[in-house]
């Protein structure tokens, strides 16, 4: 936005007083750190009274992070991806898609994308389907019809957009598609939250997997599994990752706190496995069984040789969404999905928070904001156990929900 | 719900009858009244002029069209004394009869060795509101009738006052004064608060023609205006003139702007069955040029990058044009023994409008519309010295009838250009997905509110003011399924806002002051669809009332005090509260989710101020006025986000404290018959988070606390020049001229010290120019005026990237026909 100037010769009393005046009132608008500049950057995407702050850092471990004075300002609601350097993210405030550089002073904003057009309504799904391409795709619409774009990276373009069906499944309708969606094979995958719009009961007798040929979204096809029942379209963390071998782990969200997954509330949480284009029924992974209280799996984050992390709820620790989500009600877990162990790791325990983590080096970055205690960054060694953590850099103010921490290779 | 209010009604004018009725037996007598209108030498009536009876203890002051009325007068030969500021003095010899009503009107001559007296004679009512301990406004509305300005934009001119629009004539609008604002602030119109009087009856769009004066109450509100207001109130106080008057204003103006309106009275003089009507029509196509971050297009020629229109290459608005249509219609009686006016009264109304944008100008539709449609029968009674001299009495009662409708239908995706450039599956331009929406809201509202005032002696007076409003909502939508309907079953809401007063003049009226007690009460009865599951284990929807009340008691005390003829010092403090409204109680079933934990907002609202007059010589008067407030805040309401389509949640987020410092100004310079009036106001606020600990983690420091409110003007500055000629072309001719700029200095959308101060939204700095000449042919019977507003055609703003309208001309003529 510009800023009017002044017009008119008239107004030297206004000016006057204006002046007089504003000597006593400016604003705390410090610049931002010069970091150190290095191989890697990270982005943290700070969130706050619904607006969020892209600030960088290039250590995770030591200091105080903070967006007081620093930070570019925007409403993207974590829908962002890292890929190399850059960051894309939806602008809430110009309905657009931003590529943002990431630099050794910060964010540069470097073109956009109008989300008018090719995204309507939104998105809530982004993933890296492909090597240099990226899938922006919206939840299904009252007509279950889903909006999606394509767009080719680094040169940020519109490679093709449009809608395709998500079928319904009975009397039940594909309230949400997402998971993200995860390509193999020239296929498609998305997780899906397949339930009924007036009763949001959720579909009654198995996990639900939607299936297209890619990039065309045509021939969609179910895959399902009586293995348990609930959501499996979360994005942000996801409720799909994908192994090196192509492999798609995939867990169910059937907490009572979540919509009003009703038949699902007495499944257990399971992460399931798709192998070859089906559900691989000989793998099942019982997290529920785990544990003596109720819990649910709120997504995982894979880092690699079949190890993720996810945050896991203890749902008997409150009847009501708002103090489950506001209170210390949920850990961090490491997940050995080969192995199929779960380790609770010995970190505060804190409220729920939504948001993509780091890993970079092999080490998961991950923060943890406990009621009545500091924030932290986390480094976690995936090698070890329970205490195999380090306490890294401050988050200051607590009020700050963080949304994504991102990885970029300043060189690539 | 019809035949209900007709009972009502019709019980409460059997009530009222039958005591008008009892009340003339009783009072008749053989005693007289005096009645009349004081105008100047112009033909125009002036109100608070003194009229006294000399020998007796009768007496009154005009009202704000000039009237007096002096009743019970013993059959004799009198001396009325007629005197006002800035007049001279007029002595009349009067004989008058047993039970006669002796109509008398006088024409004053202006004395210009009194311009400047402090009097306690004559003042206006504005002037006596001004010295009451209250900070308060009052701004006559009689010198800008003839122009082309918008209520809106009268306020914004004033000290301590803020409208933020989000775009032309009848956009939604948000009012601050003093750094509060939102449903902190509370509109009235003649002491009734205005929630359910339809969108007609708004400040963005309320003629200014129809109007005698405003009253704006900063912070501390006087118990008459019954309402929970936490920031501030507003009273438009309209015209109520008592002789025959027809008067009609045309305007015409940019962007194919059309604005009428008609005011006229009629009282038959034998019975005083008196008839009164006025009405307006506003029509806008707002298709001015817009540019900048937001106004773009984008499609496969551009790469879909988005290109922005220019100050040279601007788009046009297509989706803005604004109609309404209102009429106000009163029969009753005035001046009888029993009322001193009694009417019955319908206000009708209808309102239509595109909606061009959603938060940002990012989001432009093409297609959305809302339409409303209001019908309130009312009536108005008020009688001075009831049964007891000295006991003044009001009451109103209303039922107001609502039907407004959302018009969100299309699948239609449009960009600046106007062009339909795609189209959504399942429609909806503002539910985003949601799908298509055609969503009516019915409110049924009965709206009762009496004030009484109890003069005990020259010193003192106390009163009781006591609102309530009953208020059901349905609601029905054709496109959407049920379980997505708001207000699908019937919401009721009661509120009640009780308050005493008692009034002080010690120290031959220098000091004043005003002592009160108000009561909030608020009650709901929420019928809400409820997901449960039965004994077989199947979930099924029922219905369950959520019952919600809460009271609550505030306490102010008001006092100035005249030091001398020049300067009079003033102070006011209340501790207040604003109850929630039932959508923050109860979240309004599609973007807002419910917060049953939700608690009222408080206030303790502090101010301090004086004001100086000096007359300089016999042509130069100054006035300077300085004050200062402060704003104590807890459990601020505030609505905040909390998904990426803008849902959201209100909550009690943070405590806040402002204080403020207000700077006035007026010089008046007088050659012979040429009046020039410099005015010039400056207002600095700061107001901050107070929320030492963030709210969810009471044990750590709240990141932003100590910053500047978020999206709050916090330096503002007006200044005016102003001409007045006398005897302009011909004798009698009036001729006016004024040139006004505004500034509001640029502010952050979102918590200042956070993010980089290149990288953040910004709101820019505004510099509006206005200017505006008009002619008053003699005996006021035809005014003509031409205004110019955004003078210099600057891109202007008062929301982020909502851009108000460039520069505009408009004519308007004023015709009085009797």
């Amino acid at each position: 936005m510009k800023t009017n100037k002044f017009s008119g010769k008239g107004l030297l009393m206004v000016l006057a007083l204006s002046i007089v005046l504003l000597s006593s009132c400016s604003d705390d608008n410090g610049n931002g750190p010069s970091p150190n500049t290095g191989e890697v950057m990270f982005g943290v995407n700070l969130g706050i009274d619904g607006t969020e702050y892209l600030v960088n850092t290039d250590n995770l471990m030591e200091g105080k992070i903070t967006a007081v004075g620093r930070g570019v300002e925007t409403h993207s609601f974590g829908m962002a991806i890292p890929v190399g350097k850059f960051l894309y993210l939806f602008n809430g405030n110009e309905n657009t898609i931003d590529q943002m550089e990431m630099t050794a002073t910060g964010y540069v904003k470097i073109t956009s994308i109008s989300a008018a057009t090719i995204l309507p309504n939104g998105s809530r799904n982004v993933s890296e389907v492909e090597p240099g391409k990226l899938l922006f795709t919206n939840w299904p619409n009252a007509d279950n019809e889903v909006t999606y774009a394509f767009i080719s990276i680094p040169s940020f373009t519109v490679e093709s957009y449009g809608t395709f069906d998500a079928p319904k499944l009975g009397n039940y309708e594909p309230v949400e598609l997402g998971g993200p969606g995860i390509v193999s094979n020239n296929k498609i995958y998305f997780g899906t939250m397949y339930s009924n719009r007036v009763t949001w009961d959720t579909f009654p007798d198995s996990l639900v997997t939607l299936v297209y040929d890619y990039p065309s979204f045509t021939n969609p096809t179910f895959l399902t599994s009586t293995a348990t029942l609930g959501a499996t379209s979360s994005y942000m963390p996801h409720s799909m990752v994908k192994d090196e071998q192509g492999d798609i782990y995939q867990v169910n969200i059937r907490s009572k706190h979540w919509y009003n997954m009703g038949t699902a509330e007495d499944k257990p949480t399971l992460i399931s496995k798709i192998s070859n284009g089906s559900y691989d029924d000989s793998y099942v992974f019982d997290v529920s069984e785990k544990y003596s209280e109720t819990i649910s799996l709120i997504g995982m984050q894979y880092v690699g040789h079949g190890i993720a992390y996810g945050r896991l709820g203890n749902e008997d620790a409150t009847n009501e969404w708002g103090v489950f989500s506001n209170g210390n009600n949920t850990s961090v877990v490491k997940i050995d999905l080969y192995n199929k162990t779960i380790t609770n790791m010995d970190l505060p325990l804190s409220p729920l928070r939504f948001g993509l983590m780091a890993v970079h080096n092999g080490k998961v970055y991950w923060p943890v904001a406990p009621v009545g205690g500091k924030a932290h960054i986390y480094e976690i060694d995936p090698s070890g156990g329970a205490d195999a953590f380090k306490e890294g850099a401050e988050l200051e103010g607590s009020n700050f929900r963080l949304n994504g921490i991102y990885v970029h290779p300043l060189d690539q | 719900m019809p035949s209900k209010f007709s009972l009502a009604l019709l019980a409460l004018v059997f009530c009222f009858s039958s005591h008008a009725i009892k009340a003339q037996q009783n009072n008749f007598n053989p005693e007289s009244e005096i009645r009349g209108v004081v105008y100047d030498k112009n033909g125009v009536s002036i109100p608070g002029i003194s009229v006294m009876v000399i020998g007796t203890s009768k007496g009154t002051a005009t009202d704000s069209e000039g009237s007096f009325v002096i009743s019970s007068i013993k059959p004799g030969e009198y001396i009325l004394v007629v005197s006002g500021v800035g007049f001279v003095k007029e002595q009349r010899k009067v004989m008058i009869f047993k039970g006669e009503s002796l109509s008398l009107d006088f024409r004053l001559e202006e004395d210009t060795q009194q311009l400047t007296e402090v009097s306690v004679q004559g003042k206006s009512i504005a002037t006596e509101i001004k010295e009451r301990g209250f900070s308060v406004e009052a701004i006559e509305t009689k010198s800008i009738r003839t122009q082309t300005v918008e209520l809106n934009r009268v306020l914004d001119r004033t000290a301590g006052i803020r409208v933020r629009q989000s775009g032309g004539i009848g956009s939604d609008f948000q009012f601050m004064i003093n750094g509060l604002s939102g449903r902190s602030i509370r509109f009235f119109i003649d002491g009734i608060p205005m929630d359910y009087f339809g969108s007609s009856y708004s400040i963005n769009n309320f003629p200014v023609s129809l109007l005698s004066r405003i009253e704006v109450y900063k912070g501390v509100v006087p118990v008459s205006l019954g309402s929970d207001a936490l920031g501030g109130a507003v009273n438009m106080v309209t015209r109520n003139d008592v002789k025959d008057h027809l008067e009609f204003s045309y305007s015409h103006g940019s962007f194919n702007t059309h604005m009428a309106t008609v005011y006229g009275q009629w009282v038959e003089p034998n019975t005083n069955f008196t008839a009164r009507i006025s009405g307006f029509y506003n029509y806008s196509e707002n298709n001015y040029k817009v540019w900048g971050p937001g106004v773009t297009f984008a499609d496969e020629s551009t790469g879909f990058r988005p290109v922005e229109f220019t100050k040279d290459n601007p788009a046009e608005r297509f989706n803005d044009d604004f109609r309404t249509a209102n009429v106000k219609a009163d029969i009753g009686f005035t001046d009888k023994k029993w009322a001193n006016q009694f009417f019955l009264g319908t206000i009708i109304s209808d309102l239509d409008r595109g909606i061009q944008t959603g938060q940002t100008m990012a989001f432009v539709y093409g297609d959305a519309r809302y339409r409303e449609k209001t019908i309130i029968p009312y009536l108005s009674y008020q009688k001075s010295d009831l049964g007891k001299k000295g006991l003044d009495v009001n009451v109103f009662s209303a039922y107001s009838i609502k039907e407004g409708i959302n018009v969100d239908t299309s699948r239609n995706v449009f960009d600046w250009r106007g062009e339909i450039i795609t189209r959504r599956g399942n429609g909806g331009e503002l539910s985003q997905g949601r799908g298509r929406s055609l969503f009516t809201l019915f409110e049924n509202a009965w709206v009762n509110r009496v004030n009484a005032t109890y003069t005990i002696n020259d010193k003192h007076a106390i009163g009781i003011n006591y609102v309530m409003n009953n208020v059901v909502r349905n609601g029905k939508d054709e496109f959407q399924p049920w379980y997505r309907t708001s207000f699908l079953e019937p919401q009721s809401l009661q509120t009640q806002v009780g308050g005493v007063s008692w009034q002080t003049k010690l120290f031959n009226d220098k000091f004043i002051s005003d002592l009160f007690a108000k009561y909030y009460g608020f009650s709901a009865e929420v019928n809400e669809s409820f997901l449960t599951t039965n004994s077989q284990g199947e979930q099924q929807y029922i219905n369950r009332v959520i019952d919600s009340s809460t009271d609550n008691l505030g306490l102010g005390y008001a006092v100035s005090y005249r030091l001398s003829d020049q300067i009079l010092l003033k102070s006011s403090i209340e501790r207040s509260t604003r109850l929630p409204t039932t959508v923050e109680t109860l979240g309004d079933g599609l973007t807002i989710q419910s917060n049953p934990n939700i608690r009222p907002e408080q206030s303790l609202n502090f101010n301090l101020g004086g004001i100086w007059k000096e007359r300089i010589n016999d042509a130069q008067n100054l006035k300077i006025g300085l004050s200062g407030f402060l704003r104590d805040t807890e459990d601020l309401l505030l609505f905040t986000i909390t998904a990426s389509n803008g849902n959201g949640i209100f909550q009690n987020v943070s405590s806040t404290f402002g204080k403020g410092l207000e700077l006035e100004m007026g010089f008046n310079q007088k050659v012979r018959k040429h009046d020039f009036e410099f005015t010039a106001n400056s207002t600095f606020l700061d107001m901050r988070n107070t929320q030492r600990w963030d709210a969810e983690n009471p044990a750590v420091p709240n990141a932003v606390f100590g910053d500047r409110l978020r999206n709050t003007p916090y330096f503002m500055a007006n200044a005016g020049l102003r001409y007045t000629g006398e005897d302009v072309f011909k004798d009698a001719g009036k001729l006016t001229a004024y040139w006004q700029v505004g500034y509001v200095h640029e502010f952050f959308l979102n918590w200042p010290s956070l993010g980089a101060a290149n990288q953040k939204a910004v709101i820019p700095s505004q510099l509006a120019n206005d200017v505006g000449i008009g002619y008053q042919f003699p005996k006021e019977k035809v005014a003509l005026a031409f205004d110019v507003f955004n003078l210099f055609n600057q891109q202007l703003y008062d929301n982020f990237m909502l851009q108000k309208p460039g520069r505009a001309l408009f004519i308007k003529l004023t015709y009085r026909i009797i």
